[in-house]
């Protein structure tokens, strides 16, 4: 297939662009593009683990209860950004349900572990937080 | 595009339906709770998801995070193997109005077939016999009319859950006396363990064989047997040691046996791997007990004597395809026996042993068989069944079996943990269990 953008380029921008699925159409020719979540990467995900040990000891986790697509909150969130408790950070969504990720408490986003439309699975870590003082 | 199943279950059991579904060209989906991060089955599929913390609870029965692991991964199918949801109508149900294919009977058939009354309505619908008993005490109003019931049919007399299962919930009553109170007893341990307090009594057989029948069918209705499994070498109800065929059943009353199957299984025109299970006296009677709709631990045996693959008809069986086998390619070709390799100290009445499996050596050749989830370095969750392994040894007649078992467990090293595997070497020893006439009350002689 000859298209346009070279598909290495594409990639590239849907990394960049934490997009997961294309669909293409150049002239008669269609090409779907789908990047692989990186949730079975064995792997990567105890290495992850390891290193997160490593970081900050007195660091929390907002952690997944659900298995399904994340979703980034309307009202976005950045890292280093204050949140209050009960606050929507995200949502999880299987099937028709969205399950919203809230706060537990007022916090700082230390860290944004998740991307928006990726797979969490029960226990995938998706912020450090810091308590607020 | 490759369908994909997801496999509802953990252990030796998930292994093998994955590569049962490997082998026949599927994508496959492993499940894992936070305590089988490092469990075999996870690696071997080709995706994984952890749905849960250690309970089971939580985890491996959480229904709700089981058909959404299946939604996002894609899923087309859903295997439950044994144990756990394998047996639930309601999530048979559920998986179906998710337009996820449940590997296994429909809902009706299972909560037809699950329900040992149920079930036992059906056997005697097809003329199937059946031990004597009691209706069912369902709260502490009906126990006056059981306990009537109980003193005409003579005693001794077993107290069984209706949803129990695997030993669960039985306990044996020798006399009147002690009728009322092990019946409330029971009831209690019933709504405790199966969240309902159903029991009833039936006629205790003393030291009876228990054989069951493997049955396989399909969804054209075409329904065969697999021969018999002899599976009364059990320690609290639960079995140790099974296998094909029975040792002391002749032509005629093995044939007596799997119409019997037949009957109750082609008249609930049943499709899937299932089991039905018989007790056997002294005199050659059979009488069935339940059916198991669900492959079962031991469905090796039958695979080795027959030459088939249980695991892959239940798949395709599924998919809508036709049986593969027909009866009459099904004869005895050898002679299996499966021992049951537990990590429990039998010096220590078999209590549970746990830790990290340091070493591990296991035995091969001809006719030898693992199957298992456990490596060197695997460290044994104390969460879930002590069942790490299991070994299936096959040869054409039964002393070939016996001299072969004996090489393979004295081959098997597992260092690290406690395992009975010394235990069945000294079982080779025994008179009642080298010529074949040991019966379910047989361990209870020898401890």
């Amino acid at each position: 297939m000859n298209f346009p953008l070279g598909i290495e380029k594409l990639l590239q921008l849907m990394k960049d662009n934490k997009i997961f699925q294309v669909k293409l159409k150049h002239e008669d020719q269609e090409i779907e593009i789908r990047r692989k979540r990186n949730l079975n990467s064995n792997t990567e995900l105890i290495k992850n683990e390891d290193s997160s040990n490593n970081v900050e000891d007195n660091s929390n986790y907002i952690i997944s209860e659900h298995i399904g697509v994340y979703f980034e909150s309307e009202k976005s969130i950045d890292e280093g950004s204050t949140v209050k408790k009960d606050q929507v950070l995200g949502y999880v969504e299987t099937g028709n349900i969205k399950y919203p990720i809230k706060a537990e408490n007022n916090c700082v986003i230390k860290k944004i572990l998740v991307e928006h439309n990726e797979i969490v699975e029960y226990g995938s870590k998706l912020f450090i937080i810091n308590g607020e003082s | 595009m490759k369908r994909k199943i997801l496999i509802a279950n953990r252990g030796e059991i998930a292994v093998r339906i994955i590569r049962a579904a490997k082998e026949l060209g599927y994508k496959t989906c492993a499940v894992y709770s936070e305590a089988d991060k490092t469990s075999a089955h996870r690696f071997l599929a080709d995706e994984s998801v952890c749905i849960g913390p250690a309970n089971p609870a939580k985890s491996y029965l959480n229904i709700h995070n089981i058909i959404s692991a299946a939604k996002v991964f894609e899923a087309d199918a859903i295997h439950p193997g044994y144990g756990f949801l394998a047996e639930n109508a309601d999530f048979a149900r559920l998986c179906e109005k998710n337009n996820i294919n449940f590997i296994g009977p429909s809902a009706e058939l299972i909560e037809i077939m699950g329900d040992k009354n149920q079930g036992k309505i059906r056997a005697k619908q097809y003329g199937v016999p059946l031990i004597e008993g009691t209706s069912v005490a369902k709260s502490s109003k009906d126990i006056d009319k059981v306990v009537k019931e109980a003193n005409k049919i003579g005693y001794p007399l077993i107290v069984k859950a209706s949803y129990g299962g695997g030993g669960k919930g039985m306990r044996i009553i020798r006399s009147k006396k002690e009728v009322e109170r092990n019946l409330r007893i029971a009831m209690e341990e019933s709504s405790k363990a199966f969240d309902a307090p159903d029991v009833y009594l039936e006629k205790y057989i003393e030291n009876p064989k228990h054989i069951e029948v493997q049955i396989l069918g399909d969804k054209r209705n075409n329904i065969i047997h697999l021969l018999d499994r002899d599976c009364s070498m059990q320690r609290n109800h639960q079995k140790m040691i099974e296998e094909a065929v029975s040792p002391t059943l002749n032509q005629h009353d093995r044939n007596r046996l799997h119409n019997y199957a037949l009957k109750i299984a082609k008249g609930v025109k049943y499709y899937s791997a299932g089991t039905i299970e018989f007790l056997m006296d002294n005199d050659k009677n059979f009488y069935f007990i339940e059916m198991n709709t669900r492959i079962q631990v031991e469905h090796p045996v039958s695979e080795q004597v027959t030459d088939t693959d249980i695991l892959k008809e239940q798949i395709e069986i599924a998919f809508g395809k036709t049986l593969s086998i027909k009866q009459k390619d099904i004869e005895i070709k050898n002679h299996s026996i499966e021992f049951r390799i537990n990590a429990e100290n039998p010096d220590f009445n078999f209590a549970p042993s746990s830790g990290t499996i340091e070493a591990l050596y296991i035995p091969g050749g001809k006719g030898i068989r693992v199957d298992t989830h456990v490596f060197a370095g695997y460290e044994i969750p104390e969460y879930y069944d002590s069942m790490i392994a299991k070994l299936i040894v096959s040869a054409p007649t039964r002393d070939d079996v016996l001299n072969k078992a004996r090489v393979a467990l004295s081959e098997f090293s597992i260092e690290g943990i406690d395992t009975n595997i010394d235990f069945y070497l000294s079982l080779l020893d025994n008179k009642t269990f080298k010529n074949g006439t040991y019966t379910t009350g047989f361990f209870n002689t020898i401890i």
